[in-house]
């Protein structure tokens, strides 16, 4: 072996069976220090167990991981795999100075204070600002900042990032990568998870595709592409992303469906005045703190607003069947307890799945059930398996058609994507498309 | 639906107290005494509900609070006494008919002596078990209980349904409370009190979650029996009244455990 391959972390023939799924099939992958290496993967490819396992939270079936040479088990040496989430998982409640000793607070009975290359490594990372807020008060790329530098104080050698700029703007994700940049070139092993390929071309030296369990290349230098990217990961060829839904804002001949005027809410936005046509999708965009967001649970009836709201011309609607709000995270739509087919149907009522003395029919659930599999291409063995074991693209599927079987007239989605595999946003994206078509408001944020 | 009624029991003592006042001590014929108690318990369980929701306190605190009020209020009515309608404080007299049709509703019959408490309870299992499996109130109940934030996101009644829940245990309690009043034809203040956390013991072993979203008829039904069963036989073997009381909590802690080990056990022989 030679020398530049026995450093770092060497995985070889990785296998985890679930039950009778496979979620790793024998997967091997070399990744050196001092370079961010990308992992990307439709949903449902094993990414996600690969970090885990990485991380130590699971133990392969078979197979070995290695660190610099030696068989290595992150259930043991946990100190040193930091795996920084979307979310942070840290104490919201504790200051950021107390999170960064939290856990390593040492043999004295006091109230445990950061040490001075705790302060370092915090001034460093620029948090001396924010060291005695309680981290619940800032804001999310703070914490991840936290994070890191909890990570960085307890010389952990891998760093996992797994989706960490989702919800961040752009400034923060640059200033994020940065970070992920000083990381690897201090000779630390940097893994980036994302479903962004622009970010991925963008930050990493090298990129795998996981596909079924597997590597299913790695791209580097002149081949680590966008569409190269793309093209390895969505298995129809034909479905090689297409223009991603285009914001149309040409004003509609017709009558505009549905109009708001002098719209405000009392801390996001003031006098919006908005309208959109049928068949329409129309985009709303905005970075975070823009207000596009509110503005977007606004016309769902979430936030309180004063204006006119008005569907062609009428004002007092019933708006609760007349609108739909999805939100952006699968957390806030499906319901854990719930089947899949349970979830399709938690939004009807009378009388779509129950007569007027409130009876469930049981006959017709069952058939809607099965329509809307097929109709909204929501991939699970069976409609009675738990929501839980479906994959996020499909998760999202479901989240989504909840709200298109309402059959509503002005459908609103909050970041229908989010965190979704390329061949499921172009489902979603078709679902979308063929709903407006059929004389319906879609409005996206 | 992630909420919880801790005042049952207490609901359970105050219509019986209630009834007994109303009926006993001041002569209100039974017919209407009883709708009375029940109307009473509805009120008691749309006041748990309004406050849970509408003012967002936490029903845990919501009810553990209309416990004792409800107690003290049982206290108050009957002014720390015990009723008999077989023998009514003098100057009272119950017309026989409705002392007939009080202790008739419970009353044992046939070769087993089987009480009609018994249909009582397969009659309120059925209509509830319809109310929880068969009807679009259960299914949201359920995925109010999985899910609040998603629920009220969806634009679900969620406050509606809560209320209705309160106001549906509240109603249940009373009804236990008064058909337990003609069985044993005695009440007293404190009773259903101590009925609070076996009746906790008894849903959470069939099955039921404590978080929301989870539970059915069948598996309360068995819960209950199966501590009935175990609080009959200790009774009958007579080993002394501890045992029992450790055996109520040990049997909670290890019947949900199994649950969970077996749960766990059949996802990883799948």
């Amino acid at each position: 072996m030679t020398e530049a391959s026995s450093a770092g972390i060497q995985i070889r023939g990785l296998t985890k069976r679930y039950g009778s799924t496979l979620a790793l099939n024998g997967l091997d992958l070399d990744i050196q220090p001092g370079e961010i290496f990308g992992v990307a993967g439709p949903n449902g490819a094993g990414k996600s167990t690969l970090v885990r396992m990485i991380g130590g939270e699971e133990s392969p079936t078979s197979g070995s991981l290695t660190l610099d040479g030696q068989a290595w088990s992150p259930t043991d040496a946990w100190d040193a795999v930091s795996i920084v989430h979307q979310e942070p998982q840290l104490f919201p409640n504790l200051t950021v100075a107390e999170n960064m000793v939290a856990g390593r607070e040492g043999a004295g009975a006091g109230w445990p204070k950061p040490g001075d290359a705790d302060l370092q490594i915090m001034d460093a990372m620029g948090l001396h600002a924010v060291r005695d807020l309680p981290l619940g008060e800032c804001s999310l790329a703070m914490q991840q900042r936290t994070e890191i530098a909890r990570a960085v104080a307890r010389q952990a050698r891998i760093f996992l990032f797994d989706e960490p700029n989702s919800a961040l703007t752009q400034a923060e994700s640059d200033e994020l990568f940065r970070e992920m940049r000083k990381l690897a070139e201090s000779g630390r092993i940097v893994l980036l998870i994302t479903h962004r390929l622009g970010d991925l071309v963008r930050n990493c030296a090298r990129v795998a595709v996981v596909r079924d369990g597997r590597v299913r290349g790695v791209l580097s230098g002149e081949a680590l592409t966008e569409e190269g990217l793309a093209r390895q990961l969505v298995t129809e060829a034909a479905a090689v992303a297409p223009p991603a839904l285009r914001a149309s804002f040409r004003a509609s001949e017709a009558a505009p469906r549905f109009k708001v005027q002098g719209w405000s809410s009392p801390n996001a936005f003031r006098g919006v005045d908005f309208s959109a046509g049928l068949g329409e999708i129309v985009a709303l965009i905005g970075v975070e703190g823009s207000g596009a967001r509110e503005l977007l649970r606004s016309f769902g009836g979430l936030e309180p607003c004063t204006g006119e709201i008005s569907v062609t011309g009428a004002t007092d609607v019933d708006w609760d069947r007349f609108r739909c709000y999805v939100p952006a995270t699968r957390a806030l739509s499906l319901y854990s307890n719930f089947t899949v087919g349970e979830n399709l149907l938690a939004r009807l009522g009378v009388p779509e799945i129950a007569n007027w003395l409130l009876a469930l029919k049981k006959g017709q659930m069952a058939a809607l059930v099965e329509r809307s599999i097929r109709r909204f291409l929501v991939k699970t063995p069976k409609a009675s398996v738990p929501i839980r074991s479906l994959s996020g693209g499909n998760q999202q599927k479901v989240a989504i058609a909840q709200a298109l079987n309402r059959a509503p007239e002005l459908l609103l989605l909050e970041e229908p994507t989010r965190g979704v595999d390329i061949h499921s946003k172009n489902e979603i994206y078709h679902l979308l498309r063929d709903y407006a078509a059929t004389g319906k408001v879609v409005i996206v944020f | 639906m992630g909420e919880i009624d801790l005042s049952f029991g207490a609901m359970y003592g105050l219509a019986a107290n209630v009834l007994a006042v109303m009926w006993v001590v001041h002569g209100v014929p039974v017919y209407v005494a009883i709708p009375l108690t029940l109307v009473i318990a509805a009120l008691v369980g749309s006041f748990n509900g309004f406050l849970a929701t509408s003012w967002k306190i936490p029903s845990f605190i919501v009810t553990l609070g209309s416990y004792n009020l409800l107690y003290g209020l049982s206290l108050w009515v009957s002014n720390s006494g015990t009723f008999n309608p077989n023998y009514p404080p003098s100057g009272t007299d119950l017309p026989q008919g409705q002392l007939d049709f009080f202790i008739g509703l419970t009353a044992s019959f046939g070769k087993y002596e089987l009480s009609a408490e018994v249909f009582w309870m397969l009659g309120i299992a059925l209509v509830v078990g319809f109310l929880l499996h068969r009807s679009l109130f259960g299914f949201r109940l359920m995925a109010i209980g999985g899910n609040t934030e998603a629920a009220r996101l969806a634009r679900l009644p969620v406050r509606r349904y809560k209320i209705s829940a309160f106001i549906v245990c509240s109603i249940l309690a009373g009804m236990a409370g008064i058909l337990d009043f003609s069985f044993i034809q005695t009440s007293q203040p404190d009773i259903g009190l101590s009925q609070t956390f076996p009746v906790f013991a008894a849903v959470i072993i069939g099955g039921a979650s404590l978080n929301g979203g989870k539970g059915t008829i069948i598996g309360t039904i068995g819960g209950a029996l199966l501590l009935a069963e175990l609080q009959l036989g200790l009774a009958l073997l007579s080993p002394g009244p501890h045992v029992q009381q450790i055996f109520l909590g040990a049997v909670t802690i290890v019947a949900v455990g199994l649950d969970l080990f077996l749960a766990k056990l059949r996802k990883s022989l799948k």
